[in-house]
């Protein structure tokens, strides 16, 4: 079985990854983890790996062709840069943390299953961080992992990170909850053709050279994908004293010829400094729904 | 009285020359500075970066700034800044390069390269006189690296290599470096101490700079959400707290001579400010260690009690 998840830096997936792994060894499988961050800072996309098997795992490198893949923050979903669904098969299984189905144009035959487990984060533990809801969701779908392995593994994983006692209770109270939210799903008919595969480079010009020229070109990048809470302006109980402009560290924050402000949702990554600096609260938050 | 351009937060100059998309992470305090500083220095600037966070800033090929970047080794971006200056200097003197193009440069370093990898290279310019900027991005940590202790950490700081342990429950107990002492010992022109909560103080502080020939040092507190260990959208309120409570003295010396640019009247209790972060949270849990809170709170009373009002 071949696992891949997709996140951001900061909600725990590259625990979740473990997790799982930990879980199946529990099990008696042979289970490789791993995760890849590439340059890139909290908030920004990023993959775990996990292989599991009833023999040792001789297969190495990224998963270009996962039998599950579980994405935790839907807005990359539509992210080009990120290839959630690369190499996905007949039969393969798509989670997707979202309280309702977002329409994939996918031309084969995938199972696909909509959860929110942010919403369960942030009923149990208080925030949204998902390494155990995520963790807890891909053991049940393996169909191979017991609950009780599932939160032993998140007892053992996030003690080794230092959690307070009762954040680990919390989480096993939310890796329960996860772990009855979905259904087991089989592989049955799943066909491998194993893939080589080079990571391509993106060029910007048509000279077949990055083109390092156009400055302020990281614009193009679209880091509002990072988003998991999105700040609202309120133009009623604003009164234009530019501090949010002034605090934004992304200028994403713009203002117009009255001085009213305006957020460049393309980009904006969502830290709420904003929301938090605002002296007369005009900037309320919302859980992030601009992608569907 | 000298005439500033900067009276309120209304005077922020508008145009921007860090552009949005960079891959830094969300609410990083560093980057909020760099872009503060840009503002007031203007757009003719070359940044000189030793490797740290703010090299991620431009990732291949990608690029968020309007000016010009140039990508050093940790220890020798002064030297880099030395070179640049000067390649101006004959360009210019030859007519190469017209006056007018002439540019700024600013060196930008993290803490651990200003104050253990880069300290050699960067007194070694700051003696010979170069005319250039200095802003240090102060995470108290190597933030790109992982959050490994620097000799910029503070006493009591939990970083991936000052966990506490039995042996060392207070986590870090070597004291933070007086980069600003050390900085201000080779008397150059102008240094001073900023904050990105502190906005106006630290453009009167740049447009202060820009009046002198040599060396000018910027020591700016950055919040770290990710090191640090608070929500991204804590980071200015930490650093304003970290004024208040006169953990953060914001100050500067023009040619050695120290003046205080803001002094709480109050200060907050330096509690307030550690137990808002995770790197300190052992200092509260499981039992509260009041001796070293109480050590923190004296070290910042000692250093105000000499403060002349
Ligand atoms: C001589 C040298 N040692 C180690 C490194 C590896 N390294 C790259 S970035 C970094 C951390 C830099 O920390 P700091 O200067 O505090 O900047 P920050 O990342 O916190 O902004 C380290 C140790 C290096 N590039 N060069
Ligand atoms: S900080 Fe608040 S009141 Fe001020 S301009 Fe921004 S939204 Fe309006
Ligand atoms: S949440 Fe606010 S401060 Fe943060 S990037 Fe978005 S607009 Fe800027
Ligand atoms: S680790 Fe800290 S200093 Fe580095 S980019 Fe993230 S928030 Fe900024």
């Amino acid at each position: 079985m071949r696992f891949r998840f997709h996140g951001r830096g900061g909600q725990g997936i590259k625990t979740a990854g473990r997790i799982l792994g930990k879980a199946a060894f529990f099990e008696g499988l042979f289970a490789q983890d791993f995760a890849i961050y590439g340059a890139e800072r909290r908030g920004a996309p990023i993959t775990a790996f996990v292989r599991l098997s009833d023999a040792p795992i001789l297969e190495r490198g990224h998963i270009f062709n996962p039998s599950y893949v579980l994405v935790a923050a839907p807005s990359l979903l539509f992210d080009p840069t990120v290839k959630t669904l690369e190499g996905m098969v007949e039969g393969a299984v798509l989670f997707v943390n979202s309280s309702r189905e977002i329409p994939i144009l996918q031309p084969k035959k995938v199972h696909m299953i909509f959860r929110d487990v942010t919403g369960l984060a942030l009923k149990y533990v208080g925030k949204d961080i998902l390494s155990a809801a995520m963790g807890a969701v891909a053991c049940k779908l393996s169909g191979t992992i017991s609950l009780q392995s599932t939160v032993d593994s998140v007892g053992e994983e996030l003690a080794d990170l230092g959690l307070e006692p009762d954040m680990i209770e919390k989480n096993i109270q939310l890796a329960k909850e996860c772990y009855l939210c979905v259904e087991s799903v089989g592989l049955s008919g799943l066909s491998y053709k194993p893939s080589h595969k080079v990571v391509e480079v993106q060029y910007l010009g048509e000279k077949g050279i990055p083109d390092l020229l156009s400055v302020g070109n990281t614009a193009f990048r679209k880091t509002g994908s990072w988003r998991v809470f999105t700040p609202i302006i309120d133009r009623n109980l604003c009164t234009a004293c530019g501090i949010c402009y002034v605090y934004c560290p992304e200028s994403c924050v713009s203002l117009d010829e009255q001085g009213y402000p305006a957020v460049d949702y393309d980009n904006c990554k969502g830290c709420l400094v904003c929301a938090i600096e605002c002296p007369r609260k005009a900037i309320k938050t919302g859980r992030e729904s601009a992608w569907s | 009285m000298s005439v500033t351009k900067y009276r309120t937060i209304k005077d922020v100059p508008r145009e921007e020359f860090l552009v949005p998309g960079t891959p830094l992470c969300a609410g990083c305090g560093a980057l909020l500075v760099m872009r503060l500083f840009h503002k007031a220095l203007g757009g003719d600037v070359v940044w000189v970066n030793a490797a740290g966070c703010i090299t991620l800033m431009a990732t291949f090929p990608y690029t968020p700034l309007r000016s010009s970047w140039f990508y050093t080794a940790m220890p020798s971006a002064p030297a880099g800044a030395q070179g640049i200056r000067d390649a101006l200097d004959i360009l210019i003197k030859k007519g190469k390069l017209d006056p007018s193009e002439n540019l700024k440069v600013v060196v930008i370093t993290g803490d651990g390269a200003a104050s253990d990898i880069g300290l050699q290279s960067t007194s070694g310019a700051i003696h010979r006189g170069l005319d250039f900027f200095y802003l240090c991005v102060d995470n108290e940590a190597y933030g790109n690296t992982g959050f490994q202790a620097s000799s910029s950490s503070p006493i009591g700081s939990g970083t991936a290599t000052t966990k506490p342990t039995p042996l060392y429950p207070m986590g870090n107990v070597l004291p933070k470096k007086d980069l600003f002492e050390i900085w201000r010992s080779h008397k150059p022109p102008y240094v001073a101490t900023i904050s990105p909560s502190h906005v106006v103080d630290a453009l009167r502080k740049v447009e202060k700079a820009l009046n002198f020939k040599g060396p000018k040092l910027f020591l700016a507190l950055c919040p770290c959400p990710t090191g640090w260990g608070m929500e991204p959208s804590e980071s200015v309120k930490l650093a304003r707290l970290a004024v208040e409570a006169g953990i953060w003295p914001l100050k500067e010396a023009v040619y050695g001579e120290v003046t205080h640019t803001y002094i709480p009247l109050k200060r907050r209790p330096v509690e307030d400010y550690l137990k808002a972060q995770r790197r300190f949270a052992h200092l509260f849990k499981p039992v509260k260690n009041e001796g070293i809170i109480a050590e923190i709170q004296r070290q910042v009373d000692e250093y105000w009690s000499k403060v002349e009002r």
